[in-house]
């Protein structure tokens, strides 16, 4: 076994970070073994760096509570255009929750304890389902997907933004989920209090991995 | 005419007033002042909310310790009471070293030039505050020694609506915690210039609005008492910015006015903030030809290391387009610093042009130690 795969296995967190990257390439890659889509018709991509974000206000003053990841994993397979110019993609995103960041070093030691409970729930991962969307035309389409996150899966629907070229993809999804369907109390510190609604983005580029 | 040269030398004498509110704050996505205090459009009491910040983004040095309690009004001194749930203290002492350079005189005194006590009852979903003010240096001004600048009953009706009635200072411009800038003195807002109002608030994470009913603006600065309306409205975007517009009628004995104007503060990193505010007014004095002015104000801040601020300032205004001399520019620059919370010191330099003070630039500085309970 190579350093690399050494490095990727030996912790906890970082098989959590890989799973869904064999996950998605077993499921997405389109091995024969399983008889999805043919491996020659697919472009597998990916991306060491996206980001998911989570913006939550806070009443009675409407705060706005924005903390972004860093390092974030994607792992996405798109299919080649077919006649009507339509491609398909699918694929994860997995984030480490430690990486989050809101700007102020207490509140996220709060949010890394008491909400996400980072220590017992390291990750979160978004997975797309498979999206069909038309190459030469920019916006936003619908998706759907789940949300693993603090120990539960959750489906989840939202809107993307696709840019996708030869050997590179660009996107930009947002959906928002409700604490509690998570199992999270929407926290209070201070008189203030977070709503159970919080918007989620995740965006990035993710290349050809080849 | 006598009235403005009475009014911009009174206040240029008088003293600046350190922090109260902190629109810097906007750089952390807090873009409303309710964040941290009690007051719909800031300044006083500060909230709990307001007090952890005041630690975490605002000292230089604090306490490691999660369970200090000296963030807390009075070091914590009503914690683990039954009363620290609805009672809300707070209360300043400023001292002043003041110098002063002008072709008249050079100067400098130093002095403690005001205190006073803050209290909040938040009884959800009605608050009533109020302040009892120490002016030291009363003489040079209307105001009484001691005094209340602020005292108002609070309904929130929902998260986005209150009612407010009282004495306090209407919703109009930026209000930032000194008052010494033209977008201030210029157009008798701010400080000092507190009226009775009734005041209708509604605020969103993108959009605020103010509805003000001026009762009386009592007499000050040589100025007559005043009555009117003022109408803000304000957007907040990319969640570090926020824009707004607002008018402000007001009516006295001997004259009426139009006062309209924008505002912006933009936080352009966590670190780097811009403010900007301009204000055109429009006055009609029963007696005299009605004139016309302008007044801008301009600060850019950054902060250096936690708690410590840089800033420059740039403010230029004429009170009548008509007669040049009454144009005003003032080139400042500064530092802010907030050592540990409940400290403050800030010092400030400006060359000001005032031609109907003098004929060429002066020097006019300020050191303020801020204490607040």
């Amino acid at each position: 076994m190579s350093k690399k795969w050494i490095r990727l296995f030996s912790s906890k967190s970082s098989c959590l970070n890989i799973l869904p990257i064999v996950v998605g390439a077993l499921g997405s890659g389109g091995l024969p073994l399983f008889g999805l889509v043919p491996l020659s018709n697919a472009e597998s991509l990916s991306q060491k760096d996206a980001k998911l974000e989570y913006v939550g206000i806070g009443k009675p003053s409407f705060l706005k509570v924005h903390g972004e990841s860093k390092n974030g994993v994607a792992q996405l397979t798109t299919t080649p255009l077919d006649a009507a110019g339509n491609q398909t993609v699918k694929g994860t995103v997995t984030v480490a929750l430690a990486t989050f960041s809101s700007g102020i070093a207490l509140r996220d030691k709060h949010t890394q304890e008491k909400i996400f409970e980072s220590a017992q729930f390291p990750n979160a991962l978004l997975t797309l389902d498979e999206l069909k969307f038309l190459q030469s035309k920019k916006g936003t389409i619908d998706f759907s997907g789940t949300l693993n996150f603090h120990g539960v899966t959750k489906p989840v629907k939202g809107t993307v933004e696709i840019t996708s070229q030869i050997g590179k993809l660009e996107y930009d999804a947002k959906f928002s989920i409700q604490l509690t369907d998570f199992g999270i109390k929407p926290p209070e510190y201070m008189g203030m209090t977070i709503q159970n609604n919080v918007e989620i983005e995740a965006k990035g580029k993710a290349v050809a991995s080849n | 005419m006598r009235t403005f040269i009475a009014l911009g030398i009174a206040i240029y004498s008088f003293i600046p007033h350190a922090a109260h509110a902190f629109p810097e704050m906007i750089r952390h996505g807090y873009v409303n002042c309710t964040t941290c205090h009690i007051s719909p459009n800031g300044g006083g009491v500060l909230n709990d909310y307001g007090r952890g910040l005041s630690k975490e983004l605002l000292a230089t040095w604090k306490s490691e310790d999660e369970s200090s309690t000296e963030h807390l009004a009075a070091y914590g001194a009503l914690e683990h009471t039954s009363v620290q749930k609805w009672l809300k203290l707070g209360g300043d002492v400023r001292s002043l070293y003041l110098y002063q350079n002008n072709p008249y005189f050079t100067e400098g005194q130093t002095m403690v030039m005001q205190g006073n006590v803050e209290a909040a009852v938040v009884l959800s979903p009605v608050t009533v505050a109020g302040t009892l003010d120490y002016q030291n240096n009363s003489n040079l001004t209307s105001l009484s020694k001691f005094s209340s600048s602020s005292h108002y009953a609070l309904y929130n009706v929902t998260d986005e609506f209150s009612v407010r009635v009282g004495k306090f200072i209407p919703a109009y411009g930026i209000n930032t915690a000194d008052h010494v800038s033209l977008t201030r003195t210029g157009i008798h807002e701010g400080q000092f210039f507190e009226s009775y109002n009734a005041e209708l608030s509604y605020l969103t994470d993108r959009y605020s609005v103010f509805v003000t009913g001026i009762v009386d603006r009592p007499a000050t600065f040589g100025l007559e008492s005043e009555s009117g309306a003022a109408v803000q409205g304000s957007y907040s975007f990319s969640e570090t910015n926020k824009i707004g517009l607002n008018v402000l009628l007001g009516n006295s004995d001997h004259q009426s006015r139009v006062l309209a104007g924008g505002f912006g503060l933009i936080g352009i990193t966590q670190r780097l903030m811009f403010m900007t505010e301009f204000d055109v007014q429009q006055v009609s004095p029963s007696a005299m030809p009605r004139y016309s002015g302008f007044l801008s104000t301009q600060k850019a801040s950054y902060e250096l290391w936690d708690g410590i601020w840089g800033f420059a300032v740039q403010e230029y205004g004429i009170t009548q387009f008509a007669v040049p001399l009454t144009q005003s520019q003032v080139y400042g620059i500064g530092f802010q610093f907030f050592p540990r919370t409940h400290f403050e010191l800030n010092v400030s330099w400006e060359k000001i042009l005032s031609p109907v003070f003098a004929s060429q630039y002066y020097d006019y500085a300020w050191l303020v130690g801020h204490f607040y309970l």
